[in-house]
């Protein structure tokens, strides 16, 4: 997978399947039309594109989603997106001159001039240029004009929910990380490097690895989860506290790791951190005794939750 | 789980991995044996295959179908240019191509067929029973029964191309029902060449993973020497 952060890098003259959108997350329904795009460009002997947007459209355009929290950092985007076989990735850098291209220019100047468009894969819900004035009609009305064919793929739907990274998006934010997971197809999970702490959780028998998580990356809701943490290159089981550690009055937001099994220092490291299970709620404790109580049931649960 | 004690009635889930040639009963059958405790597993095991798999004793037997249910994750190995009757070892290759044209990126492009929403055709040599006849009996006397196919999801086939042994070793990540060895079958046709699979090893299912298992040795000697201090303690009462 080649991967092109500005369009003047995209040199290729050949006739593309192409998809396009944010695709926040990579869940269910962006799998499917991913498997798509890879199935038909190769029946057809052609390089298949996708083409993304960055940063994400809503943060440049609507103020109001200044708040808005992203399932994907663009690394982990790349790394998931690399494992579909995809040959081109293009992030179209976006900001306010871009939003105002009319989507007519779009499909001109963009679709067919640059990526010489022969086949279009589109999400059922997808709109884009000025306005979100394009959609699959207004793609389907110009295809005889520029001469290329369409599908549009969806809603891929699971219990009888239309998936959307909105959806999974508040599931995550109310700690439904089980729910959030079945719609994406694999475990949420945040990528961070291991910074040192208040080493609070280590005078308590229970040490712990304080994450540092991109700032635009949504983090579950305050909780504790059964979790594994991708470290050294093994999958190793544990608990994560999210929070704001009320026992010891502090008020910033903090992701803390404690494992089972691994007990060394790994400071500065790059660990990933997939999300299980929701256990509990973040709890006040009286004193440092029955925090390490709790601690202890809190341990057993996750250990049953493996059978380990 | 943690074997600390005998209580096999009450209900315990144990992750094992199952030694090749054992049929998952074996391994049922060894253990009730010893323990005296009715069980079940959840998910057979090819007997050619290694790998995870999940005792549920006493009320959690009741967990068996919940377990059935998560996806799995294989690796293996698949030996092209041959195909056998049951795509497995479990009958004699017949050579069908030479595998010179094969390449990595073939290969690769061949699974990406097999990724994603399928349907798939079971092998004829399967449990599956059709009017209450096992499809593999039926197989047996020539009668190719075939099987009606079946939508499953491939998350994820992984796949590496090793020209001197002629063998695709893969990694897939399935919803439940997937029959690896049709995957084989169907990913050496992909290819022209043939291929059926060499062998088979479930990582994991769902969010419990062989890694966590007990080999049978270590079992076996943990349900003995739990035994031995039983029978002490009581002696000494």
């Amino acid at each position: 997978m080649k991967i092109i952060r500005d369009l003047s890098d995209y040199n290729l003259a050949s006739p593309t399947v192409l998809t396009l959108g944010t695709f926040d997350g990579i869940h269910l329904g962006h799998s499917e039309l991913l498997h798509q795009l890879v199935t038909y460009a190769q029946q057809h002997n052609l390089p298949s594109v996708v083409l993304s947007f960055w940063p994400h459209p809503r943060m440049v355009l609507q103020p109001e989603y200044k708040s808005l929290r992203l399932l994907n950092t663009i690394d982990e985007k790349i790394e998931i997106l690399s494992n579909y076989n995809i040959n081109y990735l293009v992030f179209i850098p976006f900001d306010k001159d871009f939003s105002q291209i009319n989507y007519l220019d779009f499909i001109r100047n963009i679709l067919i001039s640059t990526f010489n468009v022969q086949h279009l894969i589109i999400g059922y819900d997808h709109h884009f240029g000025r306005n979100r004035e394009g959609n699959y009609d207004s793609l389907l009305e110009c295809a005889p004009i520029f001469n290329y064919s369409i599908s549009q793929v969806g809603p891929f739907s699971k219990d009888f929910v239309d998936i959307s990274s909105t959806k999974i998006r508040n599931a995550l934010k109310l700690g439904e990380v089980e729910l959030a997971n079945s719609y994406l197809g694999y475990k949420y999970f945040l990528t961070g490097t291991v910074i040192q702490g208040k080493q609070l959780g280590r005078e308590l028998g229970f040490p712990t690895a304080n994450l540092d998580i991109e700032s635009y990356k949504l983090i579950p809701a305050d909780g504790l989860y059964i979790v594994e943490m991708l470290v050294e290159g093994k999958w190793e089981k544990g608990l994560a506290s999210i929070g704001t550690n009320p026992t010891f009055g502090e008020s910033k937001l903090s992701v803390e790791v404690y494992l089972f099994e691994f007990k060394k220092q790994i400071y500065n490291q790059k660990v990933q951190l997939q999300f299980w299970k929701f256990i509990r709620k973040q709890l006040t404790f009286v004193d440092v005794n029955e925090l390490i109580t709790q601690m202890k049931i809190d341990e057993s649960v996750g250990r049953d939750f493996f059978l380990i | 789980m943690k074997l600390d004690n005998l209580d096999f009635a009450s209900g315990k889930a144990l992750l094992v991995d199952k030694p090749y040639s054992w049929t998952s009963f074996d391994v049922l059958r060894l253990l009730t044996k010893l323990t005296k405790a009715k069980m079940g597993h959840a998910g057979t095991l090819d007997p050619l295959a290694t790998g995870l798999l999940i005792i549920a004793t006493g009320k959690m037997t009741k967990m068996i179908d919940q377990f059935q249910a998560e996806d799995k994750v294989y690796t293996g190995e698949i030996k092209l240019g041959f195909t056998t009757p049951t795509f497995d070892l479990e009958s004699d290759p017949i050579f069908k191509s030479e595998t010179d044209a094969i390449n990595n990126e073939a290969v690769a492009k061949a699974a990406i067929i097999y990724t994603g929403t399928i349907q798939q055709q079971p092998p004829a040599h399967s449990a599956i029973k059709i009017n209450g006849t096992r499809s593999y009996e039926l197989a047996r006397v020539g009668i190719d029964s075939k099987l009606k196919t079946r939508e499953v999801t491939i998350h994820e086939f992984r796949t590496e191309w090793n020209s001197e042994q002629s063998v695709v070793t893969f990694r897939v990540n399935c919803s439940k029902g997937t029959y690896i060895r049709s995957l084989a079958n169907d990913l050496g046709e992909a290819l022209g060449v043939g291929g059926y699979l060499k062998s088979l090893r479930r990582e994991s299912i769902g969010r419990f993973s062989v890694a966590d298992a007990y080999d049978m040795t270590t079992l076996i000697e943990t349900i003995k020497t739990l035994k031995l201090e039983q029978s002490n303690s009581n002696e000494d009462n």
